[in-house]
């Protein structure tokens, strides 16, 4: 019983915390048909600014909020430095973005190494407690309320991210852009403001994901390298491009990891194993992914 | 590298052509008169054999040195599919480290000696690499890079979990390594290494040579067709899956030779190299080298290993590689995606086109003439069957998309030696119909012959061996290739060499070149566009590009050729003088389709005109019969309103 | 078509008011050159539309008719290079990006439809709104007007805009552009890919928006279609205007059929 609580606490909380970064590949992909490879960067970029700001004494919350408006100017620098210099191109044959925003990505992160240096920086949590409840147990598992934290986050961005989405114009305008950028500039939409747009919100939601996760993994260099990673495999197992998608595939990687590790000895190992084997069928037998719709073969 | 800029002399042979993707080692095969082009790889060896006198005392440069050769090999792995095939991997650190384990590991495993390594090592990354290709070149452009992506995370994955085999994360040291104080040369306090930067810079040589071959073979242009546009190679003959698995175990089996020199300079075998930034890096390198070049990556790779030898890059980037190789990424694909050698060839070339200005031009090289029975199109043998009068029989040829039928029912015959038009209004479906019968669609119902024997099942490639061609109307040329090698492509299934013997250029590969080469001349003579072959296809005039892309389809030698509205954006005198080919090529022999708006051009030329309307056709007959026709009319026009 | 838009009257020769014989030019273009690359699409076209005006530019395909709309709604497209003057509205639009235009009050429904589909038929109307988001209540009279127009869309305002049949997928392109509140409607060839049947529906509802004093630049390959609803046409050939003429003389002239079918 143990193990299976074990097991769902795990999935739950590892999934989230990989959801909240898929969301920004999703939302970029969204609405540009490109990858931000710098994603993960920009998560660490923000947990350092969060770092920084409660270190000269702004208590949690203020740090969060000046993090996530730093991180939309830094959204538009990733856009600015990585896409804007390509010009007019079609993401899905012209793949010079995927190295201008991989290599974006290294810069920053080598970047944050010069200026602030390497070590894990802890941030405290948003919320340690909730009216004096700090960590629950359940079958002898151990919640706590940062983790709950997290996967209730997770859902309200979702849900959040979805009526953006479908509900509102601006969401219309995403979808417009992503699908036929010419039409949707004769509607009188500035598809280039929309492409700066998406990136910012990427960066907000990256810095969102950052405060949320670096109580539990803390703020280091390489947790934008593993955790983008597995960010953006839950986000293509999921189907680039939908909500839905990145957060079942976040929850696909958090539960896999969570039972290969509970089930097998050598479980750290396996792990990223059988994870990479599925995303290379996913990729193989449905490059949309679960929740993608499949691309027309152009001849 | 390459001196960039220079044409051969006229020797009055017929010689190589020097493309610009393919300039670079000289044949050993001397050319009267093109010594000049032995110097850049005179340079290269005699800057190793400096290299190797000089720094036999320094421990640190001579690894520097060794790890040069062996990057530059990688480099020129990952340049044939990136460079030339125009595909893009994220994985190929994986097979360097493949390489690694198969030359140093397993093939002493098994007996062979040591210095056999290699053979293991490109051998095996090269049946790693195809495996990765049968995974992905089914897909495009971002997908397949992401599935490259994750396989090259996947076999490091693999390697820490294979702890006993592979040994886990700290990898496996080679017990068996080469002994290369043994290599020639190998002197002084450091023979070993020395042995092995000489080695090494063998091999670097050996890599030069085979893909010197490989670029000016038919392999190299079937790459480089593929990836200026794939599907205008595939109706030339080319099998793009099978070229595209092809050039993954090509580049694989590189990379994987230089796994194994770095796995003999390491002593150790591990999986810390494959990550995704390595394989960033290996790209990158190409990127900033020059794509597409021979001396790029050899460049790029040499510019790296060195610069970080020097200590002021070490101190100052030893830790923030990310940070070099990042920024150099964002400013080589955004500002100069030629690279270094791209950007040098382009400097060389404005500075002549500047002396041609001020009237010091060099002198124009003539074109090679050929033998006459070579300037015009060949038609193939062929027995004499029954129905011998008909190249192309539709029947009831109908193609559904979703719910919309493009074509219906449509029955069409083209006689023999006749110019067969297809007209219609926009959306009537001619390019439907030339897309189904040239194999880029499957049909929804109904038969295609060609000569009497069905299409039905064939690829493009297919068809084009059996005597299709077509031309395209947004035209497909291959615009970074020259002129020449665009038709000798067209050519390509006419006559077949093997890889091998491609990359070893034998007598055979050797004579066949120089047919397909004489061939193509013939038939740019028959256009008109003999005096521009050497020039990039990109560089040509509108209305000469289209008479590329018929010589490019005259190539393979058609029985039919399907033209797609060859006339679209000419001016009148333009025109006129595509009428005259067109006649010409019907004279000689080749039945022609069609499909063309300009009626002017179709009146006169045509001996059948076919109207297509909604996917049916409505009406048949010789030209000035169709053009009373009244549905004809009300088709163009729209129906009479009183 | 299971619901069919309510018969429009034919369009009445209007009666305009002519101050002097001249009429405020809405749209002005002056010796339009275009090229592709090296393709020359456009080679000196010059036209001008005037306020209240239907204006059909007739030809055979590869003359340039879209070129022309396109390059006059600003869409940017590969290795396009333009010279040229636009004069929309008395402004220099030549080097305006699209959106920018849209904005300035011209709607441009496109060659093919175009329409958004993988959103549902009614986000693709709200999306020819944009530029007037922030106007909600305007845009929901706007959204019942169109509904009204062509009840159809009303049936399928949830479905995905790619599940509708072409003529459907027509009307939803022309609604999506009436939501715009357009002063200027850019109509690029509507007829294209519909059944006979269809094509008449379609020129009756545009012959409805000319009726209701719409100023409309159409270009159309089906030359009978677009001169029954059109004021005035030019004749497109081979990038250049061959000629043109108030549509009623032009219905006549054997000059239009020679331009299609040779002479």
């Amino acid at each position: 019983m143990t193990d299976f609580v074990q097991i769902l606490v795990s999935g739950l909380t590892v999934g989230s915390v990989i959801a909240l970064v898929a969301f920004g590949y999703n939302l970029v992909f969204a609405a540009t048909r490109i990858v931000n490879f710098a994603q993960g960067s920009m998560l660490v970029v923000a947990g350092y600014i969060a770092f920084a700001v409660t270190r000269a004494g702004v208590p949690i919350w203020g740090a969060f909020l000046i993090s996530v408006l730093a991180s939309l100017a830094v959204g538009v620098i990733v856009e600015i430095v990585a896409i804007k210099p390509l010009g007019r191109f079609d993401p899905e044959t012209n793949v010079g973005w995927i190295l201008t925003t991989f290599g974006v990505g290294l810069v920053a992160v080598d970047l944050i190494k010069k200026t602030v240096g390497a070590e894990a920086r802890p941030l405290p949590p948003l919320a340690s407690s909730i009216f004096g409840w700090k960590v629950a147990k359940f079958a002898g598992v151990a919640i706590t309320v940062p983790d709950a934290l997290l996967v209730v986050s997770a859902i309200l961005i979702v849900i959040g991210l979805e009526r953006l989405q479908t509900r509102t114009a601006l969401g219309r305008a995403f979808r417009a852009v992503a699908e036929d950028r010419q039409t949707a500039g004769l509607m009188g939409i500035n598809t280039e403001l929309i492409v700066m747009i998406t990136f910012a919100l990427a960066g907000a939601l990256a810095a969102i994901g950052a405060v949320l996760i670096a109580p539990r993994l803390f703020v280091k260099l390489d947790l934008g390298v593993n955790l983008g990673l597995q960010a953006f495999i839950a986000a293509v197992i999921g189907g680039l491009g939908s909500t839905r998608g990145a957060i079942v595939g976040g929850y696909v990687i958090g539960f896999t990891t969570a039972i290969v590790s509970t089930v097998t000895s050598n479980g750290g190992s396996w792990g990223p194993v059988i994870v990479f084997v599925v995303f290379l069928l996913v990729l193989v037998v449905r490059p949309a992914g679960i929740f993608g719709s499949p691309a027309v073969e152009k001849v | 590298m390459a001196k960039a800029g220079t044409k051969p002399a006229d020797t009055g042979e017929v010689e190589e052509v020097a493309g610009e993707f393919g300039q670079g080692v000289l044949p050993l095969y001397r050319r009267r008169g093109e010594l000049i082009r032995f110097v850049p790889v005179l340079l290269l060896v005699l800057f190793i054999l400096w290299f190797g006198s000089s720094q036999a005392d320094s421990r640190k440069w001579i690894d520097i040195g060794t790890e040069a050769m062996y990057l530059a090999i990688a480099a020129a792995g990952v340049n044939i599919l990136l460079g030339y095939t125009g595909l893009l991997s994220l994985g190929h650190a994986a097979f360097f480290v493949a390489g690694g384990y198969a030359g140093a590991i397993l093939s002493p495993a098994i007996g062979l000696p040591p210095w056999t390594g290699f053979l293991l090592a490109f051998v095996g990354s090269a049946a790693l690499g195809a495996v990765l290709a049968l995974m992905c070149c089914h897909l495009h452009g971002f997908y397949l890079t992401v599935v490259t992506f994750g396989f090259g995370a996947l076999v490091p994955a693999i390697v820490v979990v294979a702890k006993d085999q592979l040994g886990g994360p700290a990898g496996r040291s080679v017990d068996h390594f080469v002994d290369t104080s043994k290599v020639p040369g190998a002197h002084g306090p450091f023979s070993l290494q020395l042995g092995l930067f000489y080695l090494s810079a063998f091999f670097l040589l050996v890599t030069l040579f085979l893909c010197w071959n490989l670029v000016r073979s038919r392999w190299g242009r079937a790459y480089m067709a593929i990836r200026e546009s794939e599907v205008a190679a595939r109706v030339s003959g080319v099998n793009a899956y099978r070229y595209k698995v092809s050039s993954f175990a090509l580049s694989a089996g590189f990379v994987g030779l230089a796994g194994w020199l770095g796995a003999q300079r390491f002593v150790l075998v591990s999986s810390q190299v494959a990550t995704p930034d390595q394989s960033f890096r290996y790209v990158i390198t190409v990127v900033v080298g020059g794509m597409g070049t021979l001396a790029g990556p050899i460049l790029g790779a040499f510019g790296f290993s060195l610069g970080f030898g020097i200590t002021w890059v070490q101190n100052t980037f030893r830790d923030y590689q990310g940070l070099l190789y990042g920024a150099l990424g964002l400013i080589a694909v955004a500002t100069a995606p030629e690279g270094t050698v791209g950007n040098l060839r382009r400097y060389a070339r404005s500075y002549q086109l500047r002396r041609a200005k001020r009237g010091v031009a060099a002198k124009p090289v003539p074109p090679p003439d050929v033998a006459a029975e070579l300037k015009r199109p060949a038609v193939r043998e062929r027995e004499a069957l029954e129905g011998d009068g008909e190249v192309l029989r539709v029947a009831g040829l109908t193609k559904r998309f979703g719910g919309v039928a493009a074509l219906s029912d449509v029955d069409l015959v083209v006689k023999r030696g006749s110019v067969h038009a297809l007209i219609g209004p926009n959306g009537s479906g001619k390019t439907t119909f030339i897309n189904v019968v040239t194999g880029l669609y499957k049909p929804t119902a109904g038969r295609i012959e060609l000569d009497g024997t069905s299409l039905e099942g064939l690829s493009p490639a297919a068809r084009s061996g059996r005597g299709l061609a077509r031309t395209f109307q947004n035209l497909q040329l291959w615009r970074r290739m020259t002129v020449l090698d665009n038709v000798m492509v067209g050519a390509h299934g006419r006559n077949r060499v093997g890889l091998v013997q491609s990359l070893l250029r034998t007598p055979k590969s050797h004579r066949v070149e120089r047919q397909l080469r004489e061939r193509a001349w013939g038939l740019l003579h028959f256009v008109g566009l003999a005096d521009r072959g050497r020039d990039l296809a990109g560089t040509l005039a509108f209305a000469d590009m289209r008479r590329l892309e018929i010589a490019r389809a005259l190539a393979s030698d058609p029985e039919l050729l399907l033209l797609d509205e060859p006339a679209a954006g000419m001016q009148v005198s333009e025109i006129h003088d595509l009428a005259e080919l067109i006649r010409q090529v019907r004279d000689a022999g080749v039945t022609v389709l069609l499909i063309e708006h300009h009626m002017d051009l179709v009146m006169g030329l045509s001996d059948t005109v076919s109207v297509l309307d909604y996917g049916q056709k409505i009406a048949e007959g010789p030209p000035a019969q169709v053009r009373r026709d009244s549905r004809v009319v009300a088709a163009y026009l729209g129906e009479e309103t009183e | 078509m299971s619901a069919l838009p309510a018969e429009q009257p034919r369009r009445p020769r209007p009666l305009k008011p002519m101050a002097n014989g001249k009429k405020d030019k809405l749209l002005k273009v002056e010796d339009l050159r275009v090229f592709y690359g090296a393709a020359r699409a456009l080679d000196g076209v010059s036209f001008h539309v005037a306020q209240g005006e239907v204006v059909a530019i007739i030809g055979s395909n590869g003359a340039g008719k879209s070129t022309t709309l396109k390059t006059v709604s600003g869409v940017s497209e590969l290795l396009k290079t333009v010279s040229g003057t636009i004069t929309f509205a008395g402004e220099r639009i030549d080097k305006k990006h699209s959106h920018h235009i849209a904005r300035m009050g011209m709607a441009h429904v496109p060659e093919g439809r175009r329409v958004f589909a993988g959103s549902s038929v009614e986000d693709n109307l709200l999306l020819g709104a944009y530029r007037r988001r922030r106007d909600r209540g305007a845009v929901s009279e706007d959204l019942e007007r169109v509904y009204e127009r062509f009840p159809v869309l009303r049936e399928r305002r949830s479905q995905p805009a790619g599940y509708l049949s072409g003529g459907e997928q027509q009307m939803l392109a022309i609604g999506r552009g009436l939501m715009a509140s357009p002063r200027f409607l850019l109509l690029d060839e509507p007829s294209l890919g519909l059944a006979p049947l269809l094509v008449s529906q379609v020129f009756d509802i545009i012959a409805g928006l000319a009726a209701d004093g719409t100023t409309i630049l159409l270009v159309e390959q089906l030359a009978h279609q677009a001169l029954r609803v059109a004021d005035r046409a030019y004749v497109l050939e081979a990038g250049a205007i061959s000629g043109g003429g108030d549509a009623a003389s032009m219905a006549a002239d054997p000059h239009v059929r020679e331009a299609y079918l040779g002479a």
